[in-house]
């Protein structure tokens, strides 16, 4: 497993499974390193699935309560980003279909999380927004978990759950159709 | 560039930088986590974590530790004499506290259907059973009809 550094100071250079390992034997510590090498990353996705901070922090700490209860005994047998990815989606959802009044598909979902963040994003980005939010929820998901999370192909297709031909016929799918759209096709002309 | 290619091609898979720069600009949103939600995970780790005691019964009041072991003790006690068998007269062969005629007749009975005899038929302890057991057990009865208090 790849040593990752943390959103603060990286104090700790064990790899993810030396770090669970650790965990395995009571060592709390380990814990609290593996707790912030990838805290920011599983609130920046929850964020992404509910749209609402609130409940992106709700989901961080049942995700890694739920991660706690598997201890001892744990056995770490993909990246932790795949591992962690569909606990944080279904805890997202649960928890967003809980928040509001009516129930809400998990399409929906993914549209509210794609909607632009910030003010303050570049024309390029908002239009790549836009465009995307007409893609399938799978395509979007798929390219969100390449381009901005780093999963490798296989390790999307664990996360997901659906087989590695699936995952590669929505990537090119979803490039395909950004290369095509007038909005985006500037992005691959050199 | 021909949409109709299967993705066998990883190339076909890639993507700009300029389009990757814009995917995490688009998806950046920094969450702040407040050092309360943080030690409240670290605080459900260190319970979690962290080795049990080495006994259980050491996690009990200690106050509770001697009732609860002469209530063990009592309830072994028990048990035990439940299980022990009461001790009977030889030729008590019907285990009803009291040598008779019906014990006499219990084993004529079995003597009468043959087969393999139990022990416990050998009234006499000569270490046979057979019609001797039989008189044995009522003498046996006789006297003790002798000895009762008319």
């Amino acid at each position: 497993m790849d040593e990752h550094t943390d959103s603060k100071n990286a104090v700790d250079r064990r790899t993810d499974l030396q770090l669970i390992a650790g965990m395995n034997g009571g060592d709390d510590r380990a814990f609290e390193a593996l707790y912030f090498r990838h805290r920011d990353w599983v609130t920046s996705l929850a964020f992404r699935f509910t749209s609402d901070e609130s409940l992106a922090l709700d989901v961080l700490q049942e995700t890694f309560l739920y991660f706690l209860k598997k201890f001892p005994g744990f056995t770490l047998t993909a990246q932790m980003k795949t591992f962690l990815y569909p606990v944080v989606k279904n805890l997202s959802i649960a928890a967003r279909r809980k928040a509001e009044r009516h129930q809400s598909t998990e399409s929906e979902l993914e549209v509210l999380a794609n909607q632009p963040a910030e003010q303050s994003m570049r024309i390029e980005a908002k239009e790549l927004t836009a465009v995307m939010a007409g893609l399938s929820e799978e395509q979007r998901e798929v390219l969100l978990l390449r381009f901005v999370d780093g999963l490798s192909l296989a390790e999307i297709a664990a996360a997901m759950e659906i087989p590695l031909g699936t995952v590669k016929s929505r990537l090119h799918n979803a490039l395909t159709a950004l290369r095509k759209d007038p909005r985006t096709k500037s992005f691959f002309e050199e | 560039m021909s949409d109709s290619l299967p993705p066998d091609s990883e190339q076909d898979l890639e993507a700009p930088a300029r389009l990757v720069a814009a995917f995490k600009e688009g998806a950046r949103r920094e969450i702040f986590v407040p050092a309360t939600v943080d030690d409240a995970i670290l605080k459900a780790a260190r319970l979690q974590l962290r080795p049990p005691n080495k006994s259980s019964v050491a996690r009990w009041p200690r106050w509770m530790l001697w009732p609860a072991l002469a209530g063990a003790c009592a309830i072994v006690a028990f048990v035990i004499r439940m299980e022990r068998p009461a001790q009977f007269a030889r030729e008590d062969l019907n285990r009803d506290g009291k040598v008779d005629i019906l014990d006499s007749f219990k084993l004529a009975r079995e003597l009468k259907i043959g087969g393999s005899l139990p022990a416990y038929l050998d009234a006499n302890g000569d270490g046979v059973v057979d019609a001797r057991d039989v008189n044995a057990i009522a003498s046996r009865a006789v006297a003790l009809g002798k000895e009762r208090p008319q």
